[in-house]
């Protein structure tokens, strides 16, 4: 690929301070992207990634939210340093997102011509109102969807057509950057396979960058250039699709993977990761995996491990990998 | 559309029986003969024998009721046993009165009512809202005489800036004599008002399109007016309507203290002389008033929400498909 990079998280630490407690969801996150790859972050529910999404656009509801500290630096620029009107300008136009669930994410009293008419003219005053509309008609199009429904309310349509509604308002301005929070989680299986393809044409005809999240391996080993495993908050691993995929180093990865029933190979029963992730209100002092974790030793409780390099470009946080490669 | 607005018009037909029949019950219970009442206390047990008579007071209650609803089918809603007069045009010589002096009224909870809610939803446990919220509370449980009486003690009595009693006329004098009346009637309801407004505005503020319209860049301000107020409006309508239908039919209290010439006035009369046509007249129209004010709220419904709109159309079968589903 060799092209330049576009974002670069480093450090971010979100918490959300609840009467309970303090919710420690992100602890020093860092990832970067290029120009038009697709980054993959997986993990199972609670472990962060929504928040990071969400922390990237500054959309995490303040309070409870709060960005503690790190930086997010998009095309060079910190834009964590940026006000409130600056972000206003990015939102929707250099960097969108699609969020989960396309039932509840539009508007249901406003046509859906209308919302993605808006994401357009607030980043394009200048624009008059036919060509709004032939703008609208040309990203309708390109999602899959008849102009003449473009005067419908979200009601009358179907989950998966206003799933392509909302990548319409996403990819409306052309955005370098789509943060795509599980965008087809919410769907049919056969409209999943549909609305994945239409991302992956449209995010190459725009040349956009993608960071999808998602807790479906599967989403993402189709799509993504690289992954990155995401647990309690903090990444465990990153790396290109083969090295996770194909020589995972992290126990939790090695885990995950092997939950998913193989095709080719006879399995009488899953194999789960057995127990949950911690309370993130009060993790524990150590790996925060060590409690499920085949491989812990006692050194695991004791300190975070750092995420080290393995092989260029893969990184994997734990003190163990030699011991983990001898027992597989 | 229409089949709906004729349908809640049929409906009514039961109602307005209902309430008739109750009122008619009832003041026929409560002590007192309206003969006796008529005539004073000088009258002679024969003149108040004959006078019963001619009111046919006499007859069972149930032939009474079924004379009064036959008249009143033919537009004849009786006289007053007090003067006389006609009992619809004296409801309907006051209505105007009434009618301006509620619609002042929800203006002034409408202007108060909605900003406060609004705010205070956006700013959710900050001092601005927890003082409006307070504010609130004191203007839903604070009587309403009460409070009357204490803006005319200070702006009519001690100031002198507005008139204490009656209606002006003439458009200046009207609008001088409407001002604390209104905002008496107002302050009530526009606490009720911004209590709807900030409890329906909360729902909506964490609903997922509000994130979608965050991440598309817009301003907050776009937000609120755009994507949450317009959502939040059903439960403010519903609430506004209901204050309205209330105020139409008379601020019994307000329209005392204040000497408003209204229909909430002629009703207290009406009751305290016994004025059994005159109280069951005005009953009947403040119904009335009460379910074309709901039919109203019905109708705007249909053009907050796509969806409630869809549901009056004739839904062709794309649209019921994607309503059921």
């Amino acid at each position: 690929m060799g092209s330049s990079e576009l974002i670069r998280v480093e450090d971010l630490e979100i918490h959300y301070e609840t009467d309970d407690g303090v919710v420690y969801a992100l602890n020093g996150v860092s990832l970067h992207v290029k120009e038009g790859e697709t980054l993959g972050l997986v993990g199972e529910t609670g472990a962060g990634k929504t928040t990071l999404a969400k922390g990237i656009l500054r959309l995490i509801p303040s309070p409870p939210g709060k960005i503690v500290g790190g930086k997010v630096f998009f095309e060079g620029e910190d834009i964590l340093s940026y006000s409130e009107t600056e972000m206003h300008k990015i939102r929707g136009n250099a960097i969108s997102m699609v969020f989960q669930d396309p039932m509840t994410s539009l508007n249901p009293v406003m046509t859906v011509g209308d919302q993605i008419a808006e994401v357009i003219a607030v980043h394009n005053p200048d624009l008059g109102k036919e060509e709004l509309r032939e703008r609208v008609i040309a990203i309708l199009a390109k999602v899959g969807i008849s102009s003449d429904r473009i005067d419908e309310y979200p009601h009358q349509f179907s989950g998966g057509m206003k799933q392509r509604v909302i990548i319409a308002i996403a990819l409306a301005c052309n955005p370098k950057l789509l943060l795509a929070d599980e965008p087809t989680t919410a769907l049919d299986v056969t409209i999943q396979a549909q609305v994945l393809d239409m991302i992956q044409t449209l995010k190459k005809e725009l040349n956009t960058a993608m960071i999808l999240i998602s807790h479906d391996l599967g989403v993402v080993a189709q799509t993504c250039d690289r992954v990155a495993i995401i647990y309690a908050g903090r990444i465990v691993e990153e790396g290109d699709l083969r090295d996770i995929f194909k020589n995972p180093r992290h126990p939790y990865t090695i885990g995950l993977l092997e939950s998913i029933p193989s095709l080719t190979k006879e399995t009488k029963r899953l194999n789960p990761i057995k127990g949950l992730m911690p309370d993130p209100t009060n993790l524990p002092p150590g790996c925060p995996f060590a409690p499920r974790c085949n491989y812990a030793c006692e050194e695991c409780s004791k300190a975070v491990p750092e995420l080290e390099e393995v092989n260029p470009g893969h990184l994997v946080r734990c003190i163990r990998i030699d011991s983990v490669e001898e027992v597989r | 559309m229409w089949k709906y607005i004729l349908k809640r018009l049929l409906m009514m037909i039961p109602v307005l029986l209902g309430v008739t029949f109750i009122v008619f019950f009832i003041m026929s219970m409560t002590p007192g003969d309206p003969a006796a009442i008529i005539l004073g206390d000088q009258a002679t047990p024969e003149a108040i024998a004959q006078l019963r008579e001619e009111l046919r007071l006499n007859d069972p209650l149930l032939l009474r009721y079924v004379q009064y609803i036959v008249d009143m089918l033919h537009g004849d809603f009786g006289e007053s046993y007090k003067n006389g007069i006609s009992v619809a045009s004296q409801v309907l010589d006051k209505f105007p009165n009434t009618a301006i002096l509620a619609i002042a009224g929800i203006l002034v909870a409408l202007a108060i009512g909605i900003p406060v809610g609004i705010i205070s939803a956006r700013k959710q446990y900050s001092a601005l809202d927890n003082v409006s919220m307070v504010f609130s509370l004191i203007g839903v449980s604070m009587p309403v005489f009460w409070l009357g009486l204490l803006l005319s003690l200070l702006f009519a009595l001690k100031l002198g800036w507005f008139p204490s009693q009656g209606m002006g006329k003439g458009f200046l004098p009207l609008l001088r004599s409407l001002v604390l009346p209104a905002i008496t009637l107002g302050t009530g309801s526009a606490a009720t008002v911004a209590r709807m407004t900030r409890s329906s505005m909360l729902e909506v503020i964490r609903q997922d399109y509000i994130s979608t319209a965050r991440a598309k860049g817009l301003a907050e301000k776009v937000i609120t007016k755009r994507h949450m107020f317009r959502n939040a409006l059903i439960p403010i309508v519903t609430a506004v309507g209901l204050q309205f239908g209330h105020l139409l039919g008379g601020a019994m209290l307000t329209e005392t203290v204040f000497s408003w010439p209204g229909l909430g006035r002629l009703m207290i009369d009406s009751l305290n002389s016994k004025d059994i046509p005159m109280v069951l007249g005005s009953v009947l129209f403040m119904t009335i008033m009460f379910s074309f004010v709901n039919l109203a709220v019905d109708i705007v419904y249909a053009f907050i929400d796509p969806r409630i709109r869809s549901l009056y159309k004739k839904a062709g079968f794309r649209k019921r498909r994607a309503i059921a589903a």
